[in-house]
């Protein structure tokens, strides 16, 4: 219900229930604060956000609350600009800076720091204090999380998200008093995959990013440019901040349908890739380094004879697009198994046909009931089970309002949730760090959890099956998402189950169109891919085994990661000549014929198609660089067209492919440009500019430019909160200038952008009638069913190429059940062989597991593929 | 009418008056410290650089001449492992000096800074770096941040109290 | 012992009676009629109109509370219902609770379990401070002989009523005291105090209905049950009902405490205590306890109840009168208060963690000799800006500034004094 307010005189709309400090911040009047926190509600600890509040028009005296603590109610006035309550406001900044070291020249938060703006803010700036300031020994928390305790105001911030929104257990408050620490109970890495965001949430430098601190520069020399995580299939919103031609740190970028105010530690850290010394830098001519020109000329001559191009995932649609013109349909492969192709393909089907809608991740957290088949989301799609953690909470939330507690009281509503949680059924092979918030938690192989899916559907129409795996609870959980308001199914092709994408179809079906889901594709452009087009690789051996084509280009994709050994090396066999364009040097750049270094998602600009078919436009965080153009140019070079810039090619894109005509709505096209100019990626002051000028040029007088984005490299241009959403490069506001003034850019606190969130959705649900299945291929009953281990802090070849991320990354593994491990003779840190071939990783055992399944990483140890049975031995 | 009479006199008075010409360079001027100059980059009373590598003066600075990125010693101490300042461009306005919060980097009042070759005016740190404290004795910025280097603990700056031992038992 | 109804059985010893002992001398007569002969509501209009207020320190009107739970209770749908005995007595100078549970639990015992009839409780759980081991030890022995008497339990004598109770001994800190972080100590937290709204009445222990009462509070319930409100009130000379349990400490002859009608005058305690010791002269008092500010000579005839210090501004908190003699520097002893809440924060909220230390360390300066005039600004403006209610998270910051608010306001001018350089009064 919403009533008028009146704060400083000004009258604004505000909603009851709703607490007073977010009203304030939604309507930019910029009340002071530290513990509340747009996703974390208000505790009420900090006291910055004091204010004088007057009950009616009758009350002349009024009193001091905090306004994050204070609901609206009908007819309050506010005086932000209250004598006393500004001064206590100061006098709190003044407390805080009795122990605040004198770090600031030395603290990589300096520039970006809230405690700094805050300070500046409350007029606080004499020292009075003139005894001795505590301090605090630090910890090693592992190698992507600074720690540096004498900062720390006592907000509370980092343990209400670390435990209460991310579910970590390993850090926590310590001690009482002004003794009060934030810690592990011992050194040693944090456990959460969500770790990273401390360093953003955390309001002073008590947490930082140790990658960034290890190549600095202040946030206030750093060009942001606004991308998209080129890692999984979620599409979280990144800000790439870049100095000296050089990727410096990756922070999130608000998205209020998708990542929200945070991110995984895999698109934190990952994006560091390209810096690694695993980039390929300079033309290869059978894995020695060549010129531009003799490469070039090889690859021209090579693809005269006739080529095939095998696209990727993980790179642009845009350059996706360009390999296809090049050679045609027929001829475009996606870079994936045929068995993934088709579950890419079928994924799209059911999610265009519904009548379940695609869930984003604000939907996700929405939902009341939720059924999980076979995706271990934490790590497969990480961001999308924080979202699930919030979820959880639902019937939590639902109990305290009907005591009458305020959502934005988030202790509150814990304690008076009585611990209820939302149902959310979690159906996998291996423990699932979600099993903590999951009402049940079924171990299945991925045949059991398909046709535990089938079940469920079949006991919506009113069939029970029998004689099955979890049999007792099929019941159950068909009335529990069939009486909810908003029911989920979360699927996906971690498994390589097309059984169980079917099975995620029909509940679906069966619960109707107020229900929703989401299939999870491997990878950040995985659907856009589908939507090209284009068989798998064992479809390209053939046709090159057929002769029509000798030379096989190879779109930035470690086939290796992506399919069977067998279909790659038959494809390597098959070509007479392999053309490799990548930003990385891998087994495909080694063996290729030629090898051509092209730009890296920061170095480029192009389109990610996210799970949801959301298309999403990235752009270059970093100048140009003619060695490494973006792919598509060096396609075009070969002969695909003549585009110049990416808005050429994305127009021929939308004009060949309607369906895809979304793409150029992700973002403005180059031609846009503000009164102030184009949208700048540069801060003020972006120091340094002169420093080197030499022969009397002015270095920054001619901008690098960029013709595929309406985005400067130069510091003369637009800023602010009319920006377009796609083309946010900064929050900075006058006296805010860290990631907390981003809440002048949402339309509500926690809600959509101004503007609308980035992003155009390619298909919706209800588009038309679901085909039938095609017939799966047969699986066979020998052996193992493998399940693959993915791991958040690992991923593909991109994310494991970020050096960081590397030193986070546990050891790849290779795990059965205790019970078939003994069945077949083996013990713990055995050496085995798959399907006869040896690994690498020794065998460890968990008895969490599913039998009759091994569970191996992916990427590093087996490929993706199908899901399929393999023998696992002792290597002798 | 009797003004421009006036200003005539006071002037012509100097044709008559010894010509006292400063014969520099055998005769420096005598100018004070605060005189804007060269910029130097100084040590602390230890002999250790003092420059932290905040980059504030590189961030106050009008015309965007100062160029310099933080490394980190053995010790922990946060350093400039570049520090460049154009002085084609400098305009010795003096803002940098303000700026910096552990009296590093400083003007002085040496102006004799021609060169023939305009990439000579491009100063790295081993140009600024000098071995004293300049104009400001006796500041230590390690002896009063919090952040601990090697032989300076938590607790050992100044006003500071011991570290909290979160593992003992009283109160 | 009918001026004594609290702690007229106690030993001088302060061993407990056993229970046949305690059934002997007339004890838990009040139970079995409260539950056979009133139903909770009844309870609550008795406790109610025989104007009991907590003694732990608030002074809320404690049928009033049980009204609240009652009503609070009726959102919340069924489950348990908690009333939690707050033993964790550290406020400075009170040292009552102490004789009740480590005495009479079986008083305290019976009281609760009518409290928890009267407010629907199914469990009543007792924190006790964790020093107050003989306290704890008391305790647990009678609530196990409640048990094996069938007076805890399931269909207590008969009526229906299940109850269990258990002893809970916290990990030692004073703010464990405040309701709320009682509370979170009992959940395994850390003892940090909640947010109220909600209050415990809606959402306590777990989420919830909570109600909790001080030990003095519920050991006063038995008698009012067996003899009637109008006996209760008719014991005071004010019109707050019973007998206080006050404390005479500091500098006195006979330290000890006094159980007085409500209302008794600090005269009258003090003389009993045997007056000022070695024959000194009164400088001040606090009539509450360390949180309360102090009065002096003028006020030695106010009545102590909630109501009279309230007015005369300062406040009964629990009874605990502190002495200070002429030779007692109130600097000093304000400083000594100061050390002891700013260690007792619990480190959430800004003005209490960060403020506390300083103004500890302000009024260390000054009785040092080494204070400046800008300490004493400091002060001030510690006692302005951080003292009134609802500038911190709970109410121990603006408990640490009232002794010192009345200190500065009385005792200026001693405070001015110390700018010399020394204490002038030269002794702590």
């Amino acid at each position: 219900m919403s009533t008028t307010i009146t704060i400083d005189g000004r009258q604004v709309e505000a909603r009851i229930g709703d607490d007073l400090l977010s009203v304030c911040l939604s309507y930019g009047i910029d009340v002071p604060y530290f513990c509340w926190h747009g996703a974390l509600g208000s505790t009420g600890a900090c006291r910055q956000c004091a204010v004088r509040v007057y009950a009616g028009p009758d009350d002349t005296k009024g009193r001091i609350v905090m306004a994050c603590m204070t609901s609206i109610a009908e007819g309050q006035r506010v005086a932000v600009a209250d004598p006393e309550a500004a001064n206590f406001r100061a006098r709190v900044i003044e407390w805080l800076m009795t122990n605040h070291p004198h770090d600031c020249p030395t603290c990589e938060e300096a520039g970006s720091c809230h405690l700094q703006d805050m300070t500046i803010a409350t007029g606080h700036h004499v020292r009075r204090y003139r005894f001795t300031k505590r301090t605090h020994r630090n910890q090693d928390l592992g190698p992507l999380v600074t720690h540096e305790m004498n900062r720390c105001i006592a907000c509370y911030r980092c343990t209400r998200f670390y435990r209460d929104y991310a579910g970590g257990r390993d850090l926590d408050a310590f001690g009482a008093h002004n003794n009060v620490y934030f810690g592990r109970a011992e050194d040693g890495v944090l456990e959460s995959p969500f770790a990273g965001n401390l360093a953003e949430v955390c309001p002073t430098g008590v947490f930082n990013d140790k990658g960034w601190s290890a190549d600095y520069a202040r946030k206030w020399d750093m060009r942001a440019t606004p991308s998209i995580c080129p890692h999984c299939a979620v599409g979280c919103n990144l800000l790439v901040d870049e100095r000296d031609g050089r990727v410096r740190r990756a922070q999130n970028r608000y998205h209020g349908a998708l990542n929200g105010y945070f991110l995984c530690d895999r698109g934190r850290y990952g994006p560091l890739h390209v810096v690694s010394p695993q980039r390929l830098a300079v033309p290869l001519l059978g894995g020695v380094a060549a010129s531009e020109h003799d490469a070039t000329a090889a690859a021209h001559a090579a693809i005269a004879a006739g080529a095939i191009g095998i696209g990727s995932p993980r790179a642009s649609l845009e350059s996706n697009y360009a390999l296809q013109r090049l050679v045609g349909p027929e001829r475009f492969f996606a870079g994936v198994s045929d068995a993934e192709v088709k579950l890419l393909r079928r994924m799209i089907a059911i999610l265009r046909a519904g009548p379940a809608k695609i869930a984003s991740l604000a939907e996700i957290e929405a939902a009341d009931a939720v059924l999980v088949l076979g995706e271990d989301l934490t790590n497969a799609a990480p961001r999308m089970a924080l979202a699930l953690r919030q979820t959880a909470r639902a019937a939590e939330r639902e109990l305290a309002a009907q005591k009458g507690v305020p959502h934005w009281l988030d202790q509150a509503v814990h304690t008076a949730g009585e611990g209820r949680r939302s149902p959310i059924v979690l159906a996998t092979s291996a423990p699932d760090p979600l099993d903590d918030i999951a009402t049940l938690s079924l171990r299945l192989d991925a045949e059991a959890i398909a046709a535990f899916g089938v079940a469920v559907a079949a006991a919506m129409r009113g069939n029970v099956a029998e004689g099955l795996a979890a049999e007792g609870q099929v019941k159950d959980i068909a009335d529990v998402l069939a009486s909810a308001k908003c029911p989920l199914i979360i699927a996906g092709a971690s498994l390589g189950a097309a059984a169980i994408i079917e099975a995620a179809a029909a509940i679906a079906a069966a619960l109707g169109s107020r229900a929703r889901i989401a299939l999870i594709a491997p990878e950040a452009n995985s659907v856009g891919l589908a939507l090209l087009g284009g068989d798998g690789i064992e479809s390209a051996a053939a046709l090159l085994e057929s002769g029509q084509a000798m030379t096989a280009i190879v779109l930035e994709n470690d086939l290796f990661e992506r399919a069977p050994r067998a279909g790659v090396e038959r494809l390597f066999a098959a070509a007479k000549t392999v053309v490799a364009l990548d930003a990385l040097n891998t087994e495909i750049t080694a063996r290729a014929a030629i090898a051509l270094p092209v730009a890296a998602f920061s170095e480029a600009a192009g389109t990610f198609v996210n799970y949801e078919g959301r298309a999403q436009r990235f752009f270059a965080a970093v100048p140009p660089n003619p060695a490494m153009p973006s792919a598509w140019r060096r396609i075009a070079a070969f002969g695909a067209g003549d585009w110049h810039s990416l808005d050429a090619l994305i127009e021929d894109i939308v004009a060949e492919r309607r369906d895809l005509v979304g793409i150029a709505t992700a973002a403005p096209n180059a031609g846009f440009v503000m009164s102030g100019g184009k949208v700048t990626r540069a801060p003020r002051p972006l120091s340094g500019r002169t420093a080197d000028d030499r022969a009397g040029q002015f270095a920054d007088a001619a901008p690098p430019q960029d013709p595929d984005s309406p985005l400067t490299f130069g510091i003369k241009g637009s800023r602010g909160t009319q920006v377009p959403p796609a083309l946010i490069t900064s929050y900075k506001m006058p006296g805010l200038h860290s990631a907390n003034a981003v809440t002048r850019f949402a339309q509500e606190i926690g809600g959509p952008l101004r503007g609308g969130d980035p992003g155009t959705l390619l298909f919706e649900a209800g588009e038309g009638a679901l085909p039938p299945a095609a017939a799966s291929d047969p699986i066979g009953v020998d052996g193992l069913l493998l399940v693959p281990l993915h791991d958040a802090f690992s991923g593909w070849e991109l994310s494991r190429a970020s050096a960081l991320l590397a030193a986070r990354a546990p050891a790849p593994r290779l795990m059965l059940h205790p019970d078939d491990a003994a069945t077949l003779g083996l013990a713990a840190g055995a050496a085995v062989l798959i399907d006869g071939r040896p690994c690498g990783t020794r065998l460890s055992l968990d008895a969490g597991l599913a039998r009759g399944v091994v569970a191996v990483s992916v990427g590093t140890v087996v490929p993706r593929g199908a899901l399929r049975r393999v023998t696992i031995e002792a290597a002798s | 009418m009797i003004g421009w009479l006036g200003a005539l006199l006071r002037v012509g008075r100097k044709l008559a008056a010894k010509t006292e010409t400063q014969l520099y360079p055998e005769e420096m001027p005598k100018l004070p410290p605060r005189s804007r100059g060269r910029i130097v980059l100084t040590r602390d009373p230890d002999g250790k650089e003092r420059c932290v590598a905040c980059s504030l003066c590189a961030a106050v600075c009008p015309v965007a001449c100062i160029d310099l990125s933080k490394a980190v010693a053995e010790d922990g101490r946060w350093y400039p492992d570049h520090f460049r300042i154009n002085f084609a461009r400098c305009i010795f306005c003096g803002l940098c000096e303000d700026a910096c919060p552990t009296s590093a980097i400083q003007l002085t009042p040496d102006f004799e800074l021609g060169e023939w070759r305009r990439d000579a005016l491009v100063y790295e740190k081993h140009d600024l770096l000098i071995a004293g404290e300049g104009k400001v004795r006796g500041y230590r910025y390690w002896s009063v941040a919090g952040k601990a280097i090697a032989g300076k603990d938590k607790g050992e700056a100044d006003h500071e109290s011991p570290p909290v031992d979160l593992k003992g038992l009283l109160p | 012992m009918s001026e004594t109804p609290l702690t007229g059985r106690a030993r001088a010893d302060r061993s407990p009676h056993s229970f046949a002992k305690w059934q002997r001398i007339g004890g838990y007569q009040a139970l079995p009629q409260a539950l056979s002969r009133h139903s909770p509501d009844a309870i609550v209009a008795m406790v109610e109109a025989a104007a009991l207020r907590g003694r732990g320190g608030a002074g809320f009107l404690t049928g009033t509370k049980w009204r609240l739970m009652r009503e609070g209770a009726a959102k919340a749908g069924a489950g348990a219902r908690y009333l939690c005995v707050n033993g964790d007595e550290t406020e400075p100078g009170s040292f009552k609770d102490r004789l009740l549970m480590e005495a009479l639990p079986h008083q305290l015992i019976e009281g609760a379990i009518i409290a928890a009839y009267a407010v629907g409780a199914t469990e009543v759980i007792a924190l006790v401070r964790d020093e107050y081991r003989a306290a704890a030890v008391a305790l647990t022995r009678a609530i196990a002989e409640a048990e094996a008497a069938g007076l805890l339990g399931r269909n207590i004598l008969g009526s229906g009523f299940d109850l269990t109770m258990r002893v809970h001994a916290s990990a030692g800190r004073y703010i464990v005291g405040e309701e709320t972080a009682l509370i979170a100590a009992i959940e395994g937290e850390r003892p940090v105090p909640r947010h109220r709204p909600p209050y415990p009445a809606v959402s306590g222990l777990w989420g919830r209905p909570t109600t909790v009462n001080n030990v003095e509070t519920l050991s006063a319930v038995p008698a009012i049950v067996e003899r009637g409100a109008d006996w209760f009130r008719g014991l005071s000379r004010t019109d707050e009902g019973g007998t206080k349990l006050y404390g005479v400490s500091g500098c006195v002859a006979r330290p000890q405490l006094i159980e007085a009608p409500m209302g008794t005058t600090a005269r009258e305690l003090i003389e009993r205590a045997g007056g000022i010791r070695d024959g000194r002269a009164l400088l001040a008092f606090q009539p509450g306890g360390g949180a309360t500010g102090f009065l002096e000579a003028a006020e030695l005839d106010v009545p102590m109840d909630f109501a009279h210090l309230k007015k005369v501004g300062s406040a009964l908190g629990t009874g605990a009168l502190i002495v200070l003699d002429d030779r007692t520097c109130p600097v000093a002893a304000i400083g000594r208060h100061a050390r002891f809440y700013a260690r007792e924060s619990c480190g959430l909220c800004t003005p209490c963690r960060d403020g506390l230390p300083w103004v500890s360390k302000l009024l260390d300066a000054l009785e040092g000799g080494q204070g400046r005039r800008e300490d004493i600004e400091l002060l001030h403006m510690h006692v302005d800006l951080a003292g009134p209610s609802g500038r911190s998270f709970c109410d121990l910051m603006a408990g640490a500034m009232t002794p010192l608010k009345s200190g500065l306001q009385r005792f200026g001018d001693v405070f001015a004094a110390h700018l010399d350089g020394h204490c002038p009064v030269g002794r702590a």
